[in-house]
């Protein structure tokens, strides 16, 4: 058989001395998790917290240290296994994306560590949680670190794991665990892409590292000369898998379910990290996209951004509005992929890993505090639960809880992209390089840039909402029951272990770390050390203006419905309403379009096989007529003819034993006669002849 | 005529007219006995044709052993003599008698007279016993064991079919 | 001496008559008895007819005939002696269980 595959023989590069401590920030969490997991319930809970939180503050320090001191890129190789004559090889790539990223990831997961200390010691927690944070982080190291897509693959799929056991976590809770399973089927749909790609880039390349690849793919000139090529096909289906693990319409529906999990848990994993590892995935293969894919790519992002802004309206739930956010700046993030702006679009990340962690785990703490006073109300008696979550509910919290308060400012603040914060720089970023594209190719791109622009006011009034609704205003709850206003009188700000990440978390959603300049990205250092620029930006004030003025306005209209709400809002019932509680019928439609078919053939393939069945039994019932047909024949004629013989036989005697009728001398007459008979023979005939 | 003729007759008269008595008699020991005279006869007639062993065996035989049997078995089934009164036809005897007679009569024509007559038996001077002896155990001896084979079949036939009946007699009884 | 028709006359005789008591007889021992007188008659047409062998042959036969007769007598003689015990009677008339 001649191999159709091309046959490359890939170097092995050994790991030098930044790569080495790449390996040693890699394996530290692989080794908490397996300590942890199989020793966790006999170590006390103190220890177990402890030990996971200063494993991770040492990997921030060591991976802080690695870019600081890391030049460059370094690639290692090693051999992974063979299969006859075929190698497989791992490699690892540091590039300053990578440090980057493990920068990022490393210093989310210290802050939510030390959060989850004192937030899971009142809640119920069993000894798996930072076991499953360890793995979370393992994996996703992992990811960042991987230059091949088979690793690549294995973490990607890791990571769905620890998604599915941390959502899940409070696995007595039914919503709880139908959102695990949910967020898993959605992200394992999405691999299935995943996997074509990979098996696509080895059928043409003959390996999956990234760097041979890419050194050996020109997609603009495969795009020239057709543009159904498999490399392109194999770019479309990364971004397919990006889709599920990022969030984009349609199979975004499992981020707010997955809000059933822990606040840090919806902190690290759904805010700042692995919905994040789409677009880091989809920066290290952007040499693929082009053309149309890259198309697809802006027009699926700009949908993503636009309807989960919509839902977040209407949505009650404080982490639930979070996760649309989530989704809408996720959306953000993919237009800017699309259009080539892959700075742009890892400085939106990082940007947004801070400040919506922050802003999480600010809503945590209210939650908290709100869990509090319900635990407090069952002890003295007023049994009466509600929804921890429900903003409707909260109010006044300004007051009670002040740095909590000024965390979310400043974070709703960046989310927002109010000048001095470093929302302000991304978004601008993103905005300003779609407004670029639009006006180099025109026609549907403008209606791109309009849709951003509207999220943009969209955001900027829910976000303004949420914050009216928690923290300005009365305590509402205290209209329902008195005892209420007497527990929340009693509220401290959070403890030292929950504040400590606000603050710090906070701290980054300013201007300084990102860009000396508070209003231009382009000339910070954030852009110009890390970054190769590929498209030199223009310096535009047109669009941060519009995209100030639509935020202002947003602000205006959120404070004059919301700011001092008295009641308990009600449902409204309208069309947005009701797409949002729906999810756009998304769910619906999937189970139509496809599961109900399924059922269905499924169904009409039992009854064609009883039918099948119908026959066989046809068949049986023709073969046992025939047996006993033959078994007739067999009884009736060839039994009676040897019968009929015997029977002619016994007649025929019986007709001559008639004569006998048991007297003795008769048979001696007759035996006389029969003599006599015989002489006469003998005598007479014999000497006549 | 010679001497020997008028035995002949003598034994002849003798054996028809026992004979004739068992046909007609209606006592069981008058028949049986003269069945012994008839025995008698036969095995004098058997002397005059020249055998006198086989006249001996005959004697030794029938008439002391089957005569003897047959006296038992008469014995055992004996009733008075009026119930063996039968009101039967003598006719039918007589005629059938002559019957036969003259039928076999007609059929060893050929054979009665045409034989050469004889004028004394080729014997030896002691009898025949040695010759007939030397003769079964070398010309006839297969005959000889043969009978001897059946006799013994016989007696076991006979004693095994005794020893059944008694068994089936102690169970009846 | 005596020609041979003069044994065959008798033995014809014999025969007959030995014929007839066993035909017309209604006793079972008459009619073993009968047939006794046929064996005679045989055995007289042998002996007589024997005479004029070297070998002695018909001596010899008429012989193993008495030893047959004798025999068969004897078993006759059992049997006749088992049907009067079973059935009480020595009567040809009512002894019918050979019948089919």
């Amino acid at each position: 058989m001649t191999p159709v595959l091309p046959h490359i023989v890939i170097q092995t590069i050994s790991p030098d001395g930044i790569s080495r401590l790449a390996l040693t920030i890699f394996f530290m969490p692989i080794i908490t998790f397996f300590v942890l997991f199989f020793a966790g319930k006999h170590i006390p809970a103190f220890i177990r917290s402890w030990l996971a939180t200063i494993v991770m503050g040492v990997m921030f320090v060591l991976s802080l240290c690695m870019h600081i001191v890391s030049e460059g890129d370094h690639l290692s190789v090693w051999n992974w296994f063979h299969i006859g004559s075929i190698q497989f090889t791992t490699s690892m790539l540091i590039t300053s994306y990578s440090t980057t990223m493990m920068i990022i990831a490393t210093f989310v997961s210290f802050m939510v560590h030390l959060y989850s200390i004192q937030y899971m010691k009142e809640r119920r927690n069993h000894s798996k949680y930072f076991p499953y944070l360890a793995l979370f982080v393992s994996s996703m190291l992992g990811i960042v670190l991987s230059d091949n897509l088979l690793i690549t693959f294995i973490f990607w799929e890791l990571v769905g794991l620890s998604s599915f056991l941390l959502i899940g976590f409070w696995y007595e809770k039914d919503a709880a665990a139908e959102a695990a399973k949910k967020a898993f089927m959605f992200n394992k749909f999405a691999d299935l892409a995943f996997v074509i790609a990979i098996m696509m880039l080895y059928a043409i390349y003959g390996t999956t590292e990234l760097s041979v690849i890419k050194s050996q793919t020109n997609i603009s000139g495969i795009l020239h000369t057709s543009i159904f090529a498999l490399p392109v096909f194999a770019g479309f289906a990364i971004w397919f898998a990006t889709v599920g693990k990022s969030a984009q319409f349609p199979l975004y529906v499992w981020l707010p379910d997955a809000m059933a999990g822990p606040t840090p848990v919806s902190a690290l994993l759904h805010a700042a990290t692995m919905v994040a590892a789409g677009v880091y995935l989809l920066l290290k293969t952007s040499f693929l996209l082009g053309g149309w894919v890259s198309n697809c790519i802006v027009i699926v992002g700009c949908l993503t951004a636009l309807l989960a802004a919509l839902q977040a309206i209407r949505t009650f739930d404080s982490k639930k509005v979070l996760a649309f956010s989530t989704v809408s700046q996720l959306g953000f993030m993919m237009m800017a992929v699309g259009v080539g702006a892959y700075d742009a679009a890892f400085f939106h990340l990082a940007t947004h890993a801070f400040f919506k962690a922050c802003l999480f785990l600010s809503v945590g703490a209210v939650i908290h505090s709100m869990h509090h006073i319900q635990q407090h109300s069952f002890s003295h008696g007023h049994y009466k639960p509600f929804d921890t979550l429900d903003m409707r509910l909260m109010g006044g919290f300004r007051k009670k809880m002040p740095l909590t308060f000024a965390a979310y400012v400043v974070s709703y603040a960046a989310l927002i992209g109010l000048p001095l914060f470093s929302g302000f720089l991304s978004k601008d970023a993103i905005l300003i390089s779609l407004y670029n594209q639009a006006s180099m190719d025109g026609s549907w791109r403008w209606l791109v840039v309009i849709a951003s622009l509207t999220t943009v006011f969209i955001s900027a009034f829910y976000m303004s909402r949420q914050l009216f609704l928690i923290f300005f205003g009365e305590f509402r709850l205290g209209k329902t029951g008195e005892i209420y206003n007497k527990l929340f009188s009693e509220i401290r700000e959070s403890d030292w272990l929950i504040n400590i990440p606000l603050i710090l978390l906070g701290v980054m959603s300013f201007w300084i770390f990102f860009s000396i300049n508070p209003l231009h990205a382009q000339t910070g250092w954030w852009m110009k050390e890390s970054f190769i620029l590929t498209h030199i930006h223009n310096t535009e004030w047109f669009i941060p203006l519009t995209a100030f003025f639509c935020t202002t306005i947003a602000f205006l209209l959120a404070r004059s419905i919301y700011f001092n709400q008295p009641n308990i809002l009600e449902r409204r019932n309208d069309l947005l309403t009701v797409l949002s509680e729906h999810n756009y019928y998304i769910e619906k439609g999937i189970d139509k379009i496809f599961i109900q078919p399924t059922m269905k053939l499924s169904a009409g393939i039992h009854t064609m096989d009883t039918c099948i069945d119908k026959l066989i039994h046809l068949k049986v019932y023709f073969f046992i007529a025939l047996a006993q047909t033959a078994n007739v024949l067999d009884i009736y004629i060839v039994d009676g003819s040897v019968h009929i013989v015997a029977r002619v036989s016994r007649f025929i005697g019986s007709y001559f034993r008639s004569y006998l009728k048991g007297e003795v001398q008769s048979y001696f007459y007759f035996t006389l006669f029969a003599f006599i008979l015989i002489l006469v023979w003998l005598l007479w005939y014999q000497t006549a002849a | 005529m010679t001497v020997i003729q008028f035995a002949f007759l003598f034994f002849s008269i003798q054996i028809i007219g026992s004979s004739l008595v068992i046909l007609f008699s209606r006592n069981v020991v008058h028949a049986a006995t003269a069945l012994l005279s008839t025995l008698l006869g036969v095995a004098a007639l058997f002397v005059i044709a020249g055998s006198d062993l086989l006249a001996v065996v005959q004697l030794v035989v029938y008439a002391g052993g089957v005569l003897i049997l047959l006296l038992f078995g008469v014995l055992y089934t004996y009733r008075a003599p009026e119930t063996y009164y039968e009101k039967r036809n003598s006719y039918i005897s007589i005629l059938m008698v002559v019957v036969i007679s003259v039928f076999l009569m007609l059929l060893l024509s050929d054979l009665a007279f045409n034989f050469p007559e004889l004028h004394r038996p080729p014997t030896d001077r002691f009898g025949i016993t040695k010759l007939t002896g030397y003769l079964w155990i070398t010309n006839n001896i297969v005959v000889f064991e043969g009978i001897a084979l059946f006799l013994l079949v016989v007696l076991v036939g006979a004693g095994w079919i005794a020893s059944r009946i008694i068994e089936l007699n102690k169970k009846e009884s | 001496m005596i020609p041979v028709s003069y044994y065959i006359t008798v033995s014809i005789l014999l025969f007959g008559i030995g014929s007839a008591i066993v035909l017309t007889r209604r006793n079972i021992l008459y009619v073993l008895m009968g047939i006794e007188l046929i064996f005679n008659a045989a055995n007289i047409n042998l002996v007589a007819f024997g005479q004029y062998d070297k070998y002695l042959n018909g001596q010899l036969f008429a012989m193993l005939i008495i030893t047959v007769a004798a025999a068969e007598s004897v078993v006759a003689l059992s049997i006749i002696i088992l049907l009067f015990k079973k059935l009480n009677s020595v009567n040809l008339t009512e002894i019918k269980n050979l019948k089919e």
